[in-house]
């Protein structure tokens, strides 16, 4: 199902809750839940991968904010110069709380580029120890485009989005009783799929 | 990227349908996003965490010199909106989480010990109000400006908020608003909210 059109799920989805006219849902919101729940999807399977930040100078602190970038990473690798190298070297990730129980100056450290990674909270991303020289990370990133021709999912994730959209129609619509069949199959497929 | 307040309360909006629609109090859907964005930080799971450096409002007076040693309770600046602290640095150092009774424990006197500190604890009613331990040793930081670093989560977030969190807070905010006493309750919407919302919650947390 890679390069599903949105009309097309668009009308599976309408035919999984029975309203093919989009008569109970308007073509505008179904298009708008779909959106919404490829960025669940995307973020819960780590679906899209890209290059992400290019860290320039040196901080004030070994932090990078993910939340305005809407993100979830599971794993951070550095590169230097081309961006899909594979050249580029995973970074270990080290729990920050082991960092402060081996040092407790261990935010102002500093050395060429970080070596270890970790996430303070959902929303921040460590890289440690603070670094000098320039260079380019990647991680799992979210789409950043709306859902519009084509999806950004891979073929095996869209039978994930469709049920989420169906779950959340189904609940738009109030057919409490239908629900349980369709968090059924999420969790199915959620199973099948590599959730962390 | 990110999305609004604004945006989510849409969302809420078009969640609502038949019967539902245009019953619920968008006034109250206003304040109950603020609820969930504060449970949200608060949930030991930390959303919206960030992380601040500050100084100047560590006192609560502002234009007096800093005086680290004869104070109680610091008060982290208001601006912050800070709900809960994941850390804190105190000159580079991070300093261990403590709380009043254990440190009374260890020593009765603790709150006359000066020194470098090695810890904080926090008021029990907000985690913006923190007390070093022991006291500070040097009367004043003025010329030092990232005297303290914060890791923190926020509430009152209006913008900033990760797509991926639009749904998952929309669903929360409504089964808030529909199990709460108003002539539109409806518990089993609320509920079917709060389940599906948290379900969501728990896949990209």
């Amino acid at each position: 199902m890679a390069g599903e059109t949105l009309v097309s799920l668009r009308t599976e989805i309408s035919k999984r809750v029975r309203d093919p006219l989009n008569t109970a849902h308007d073509s505008d919101t179904v298009d708008a839940l779909l959106s919404y729940c490829q960025q669940l999807t995307n973020a819960a399977t780590s679906a899209a991968r890209a290059a992400l930040f290019t860290g320039s100078g040196t901080p004030t602190l070994p932090f990078i904010s993910l939340a305005s970038l809407g993100i979830r990473v599971s794993e951070v690798r550095i590169g230097h110069d081309n961006p899909s190298s594979l050249a580029a070297l995973p970074l270990r990730r080290i729990d920050w709380r082991v960092l402060a129980a081996e040092d407790p100056l261990w935010l102002g450290r500093e050395a060429a580029w970080p070596t270890c990674w970790d996430l303070m909270g959902q929303d921040l991303l460590l890289l440690w120890p603070r670094w000098r020289v320039p260079f380019t990370i990647y991680m799992t990133r979210l789409n950043d485009q709306p859902l519009t021709t084509t999806t950004f999912l891979p073929a095996e994730h869209v039978p994930m989005l469709l049920a989420m959209t169906e779950s959340v129609l189904l609940l738009r619509q109030r057919l409490f009783a239908s629900m349980p069949a369709s968090a059924k199959r999420e969790q199915q497929i959620r199973q099948g799929l590599a959730f962390p | 990227m990110s999305v609004t307040k604004t945006i989510i309360t849409d969302l809420v909006s078009t969640l609502c349908y038949g019967n539902l629609m245009g019953s619920y109090d968008a006034a109250e859907v206003s304040r109950l996003y603020d609820e969930v964005i504060l449970a949200l930080a608060q949930d030991p799971r930390r959303w919206f965490t960030t992380a601040a450096i500050t100084d100047t409002g560590v006192v609560d007076g502002g234009a007096t010199p800093l005086d680290y040693t004869n104070r109680e309770y610091y008060q982290l600046p208001a601006t912050l909106n800070l709900a809960k602290v994941v850390a804190l640095f105190f000159q580079g150092r991070q300093l261990s989480r403590e709380n009043e009774q254990t440190l009374r424990q260890q020593n009765l006197d603790w709150e006359s010990d000066i020194g470098t500190p090695l810890a904080f604890v926090t008021d029990q009613r907000s985690d913006r109000f923190v007390r070093f331990y022991p006291k500070n040793d040097k009367a004043t930081q003025a010329d030092d400006d990232t005297a303290v670093v914060v890791v923190y989560t926020r509430s009152l977030m209006t913008t900033g908020i990760p797509d991926m969190l639009a749904l998952p807070i929309a669903l929360l905010v409504l089964a808030r608003e529909f199990e709460r006493e108003s002539p539109h309750r409806d518990k089993d919407f609320a509920e079917a909210c709060r389940a599906l919302g948290t379900n969501y919650l728990s896949y990209i947390a």
